[in-house]
């Protein structure tokens, strides 16, 4: 894709000729894919080693070589890879799965969002982010969804990040005119210029974002920013300029770059049949797409999920989230029953993220394990029983 | 019966016997933290014993319940361990395989006439094209695009379109109703529609040709949504002005949600008549009219890509 024609391949070049990408590239730069690929997974090569060389590669050589790999290269490739992200907590650390509690409701109620987040919490979800997407885009919804998030995080002392996925400009409006209390500026993002157009945003849109949620939003970060994106998403606006849907999502992650975000995850089984035909296509776009996020640098997470008129059910979206889990993915989403009432998919739940802390003997964000055992939910490296009772919440504050 | 019927009506017993009548069809489902296998019938064999786990520890039982009426969601599902409770487990199973036979439904060969429409099908030759090649359920086939010009009404105010999308069984449902009342309002306000048309293996793209070749002002389609779990039957209606081929979605609008539990179809009609009006005075729908609305530059929606 040309550099004159798109600026998202202005981005990924530009930001090649940085002295630390530099040095990264000439020590690369005479490789074939195969050899990448052998040194990724070869033994000696430690996951320090990967993220030496991140800033010198390219998206289209991080599909190129992901690409080359079966599923399983994928996961042991993946798993070397810690990318750590800090916000108001700390995520992508060894050993820790998160998880963004996404407690939506059809008609953005907020007493229906604030129920969905206590059963989350319950359950030791929601340390990546709770993340509402809203129904609507009116400013003052999403302002009152903010407010109601973040008085319940204080009230509770929950160290997590708020958010609510609205158009970056809702969430701008919502900051600047409504005083909204906003922790994490998420936006859609695609791997070319035409197709982020047609997500309404562009790169100096995104960088005025991206300035103004450092100067007014609430976090401490200093990772404040959140994407989602999806392989087909490109090819859906037909903005791809005929390269293929995977070269096309490692762009996006070439442009999130830029943004040195908190949060990114690949939406997998959102886009449908027509882009992803089935559970085997989902599952291997999945692990594709956490592993060139991480090889990039991206602290990457994942939401396998399916949508009912694709070819898959809940025990492929269950297969995909082990699988992830044992590739070191940062978090997951969790969802009442792993049922979305408002977006009407499927993806992974609040049981199912704490049964693979459990499977894998996984624990939560540092900070938020801390807070998990501060009320009794969390003790030695597992949930008490006290959890998945939302009406531990059901009180002004917990003594 | 054939096979598909007796796998349905299987399924829906099911479903009857795990979420009881009450709950049928609803969004709730299980009971919220009751016992394990409550009240199991006694053991065949007389010297095993019956398991009757004790609930899971509540805090606040009534706060619980309080907390369930808020939300759609399927909060305070109880657990065992970190797993589903065996009958929430087997109603998401029996929920998703409703939702894929929603998706799977077809439109009898006569339904187009029951409408009083026209018969109209896209080029995706099957179900299986349809899902897999959205650009097929946009375009008429020859044959339909013959019959469009020989039995359409041409160069009306509204076109009303009638189709299967996502879910035959929300047009099948409600298409009986939804097509004269539309027709009806569109009239009150003083717009002329032509006849209905009914189109097979459509996606909303459709109505962008049919509206060119037709020379509507502008149409409105309406088709089965993607299910979610459990459901199936309900419409959505999008609203194109000024027609032309692949118009963005941002230029129209839609009123979704329309069955029985949600916006029921008369409603629906007045409301979408009520739409075209402002659509028309405004020269415009979509993000146009949005914003005529509330008077604020406003972004397309930012939710899942």
């Amino acid at each position: 894709m040309p550099y004159r024609e798109d600026e998202v391949t202005r981005v990924v070049e530009d930001a090649l000729s940085h002295p630390v990408a530099e040095r990264a590239y000439r020590r690369v730069c005479g490789w074939s894919v195969s050899e990448l690929r052998e040194w990724i997974l070869d033994a000696n090569t430690k996951g320090d080693d990967v993220r030496d060389i991140s800033p010198g590669l390219t998206p289209e050589m991080g599909a190129a070589v992901a690409k080359l790999m079966s599923n399983m290269d994928l996961v042991m490739a993946a798993k070397k890879i810690r990318v750590v992200a800090r916000c108001n907590n700390t995520i992508g650390l060894e050993g820790r799965i998160a998880s963004r509690l996404q407690p939506n409701h059809p008609l953005d109620d907020v007493e229906g969002v604030l129920a969905a987040i206590k059963d989350g919490l319950s359950f030791g979800n929601g340390d990546a982010v709770i993340g509402v997407n809203p129904s609507t885009d009116e400013v003052s919804k999403c302002a009152d969804i903010l407010k109601a998030t973040k008085d319940l995080m204080r009230r509770f002392r929950v160290p997590t990040q708020n958010c609510v996925l609205a158009h970056l400009t809702v969430q701008m409006e919502a900051m600047e005119k409504h005083d909204a209390p906003l922790d994490l500026m998420f936006q859609s993002i695609a791997g070319s210029e035409g197709a982020n157009r047609n997500f309404g945003v562009s790169v100096a849109l995104l960088d005025e974002a991206w300035d103004m949620t450092k100067r007014l939003g609430t976090a401490r970060g200093p990772n404040v920013m959140y994407f989602e994106t999806g392989q087909g998403t490109a090819l859906s606006a037909n903005a791809h300029h005929g390269t293929d849907q995977v070269t096309m999502e490692a762009r996006a992650y070439g442009l999130a770059r830029r943004y040195a975000p908190f949060l990114l995850n690949s939406v997998v089984g959102f886009i449908g049949p027509e882009y992803l035909k089935d559970a085997k296509e989902i599952t291997r776009a999945g692990l594709e797409d956490h592993f060139m996020g991480k090889l990039l640098g991206i602290p990457m997470g994942c939401d396998a999920c399916y949508t009912n008129h694709a070819n898959a059910d809940q025990n492929d979206q269950e297969n995909l989230e082990m699988l992830l889990a044992m590739a070191g993915v940062n978090y997951l989403m969790g969802i009442p029953m792993g049922d979305d009432v408002m977006l009407n998919y499927q993806t992974t739940s609040f049981h199912n993220n704490a049964a693979l802390r459990e499977i894998l003997g996984l624990r939560p964000s540092p900070e938020f394990e801390r807070w998990m055992e501060s009320i009794g939910l969390w003790r030695n490296g597992r949930l008490t029983a006290r959890a998945g009772d939302a009406s531990l919440f059901a009180v002004r504050r917990i003594a | 019966m054939s096979d598909a019927e007796n796998t349905k009506r299987v399924v829906r017993d099911a479903l009857r016997e795990v979420l009881g009548d009450a709950h049928f069809g609803g969004a709730h489902v299980g009971n919220a933290t009751g016992p394990v296998g409550g009240n199991a019938p006694a053991c065949a064999d007389d010297l095993c014993e019956p398991r009757y786990a004790p609930p899971p520890r509540v805090r606040d039982r009534a706060a619980l319940e309080q907390l369930r009426t808020t939300t759609p969601a399927r909060i305070a599902q109880g657990r065992t361990g970190t797993r589903y409770l065996t009958s929430v487990y087997v109603g998401l199973r029996a929920e998703h395989a409703i939702a894929l036979d929603a998706v799977h439904s077809e439109t009898p060969d006569d339904f187009a006439a029951k409408l009083g429409a026209v018969a109209l099908r896209t080029r995706a030759k099957d179900k299986e094209e349809f899902l897999l090649h959205p650009d097929q359920g946009r375009r008429l086939d020859d044959a339909s695009l013959a019959r469009l010009d020989t039995e359409a009404t041409k160069d009306v105010d509204v076109q009303i379109i009638a189709g299967d999308g996502l879910a035959a069984w929300a047009i099948l449902r409600q298409g009986e109703v939804l097509v004269p009342a539309l027709a009806a309002e569109f009239q009150r306000v003083g717009f002329r529609v032509g006849k209905p048309l009914f189109v097979k293996n459509a996606r909303i793209g459709v109505q962008d040709e049919i509206g060119v070749r037709t020379r509507a002002k502008s149409t409105v389609i309406l088709v089965g949504e993607r299910p979610g779990l459990g459901t199936g039957d309900s419409l959505s209606i999008y609203t194109a002005y000024g027609p032309k081929l692949g118009q963005d979605n941002a230029e129209k609008n839609c009123i979704s949600n329309i069955r029985p539990l949600g916006l029921p179809p008369e409603r629906a009609a007045r409301e979408c008549a009520e739409l075209m009006r402002r659509t028309f005075a405004a020269g415009g729908g979509g993000l146009k009219l949005v914003r005529a609305a509330n008077g604020a530059a406003r972004g397309p929606a930012g939710a899942k890509p």
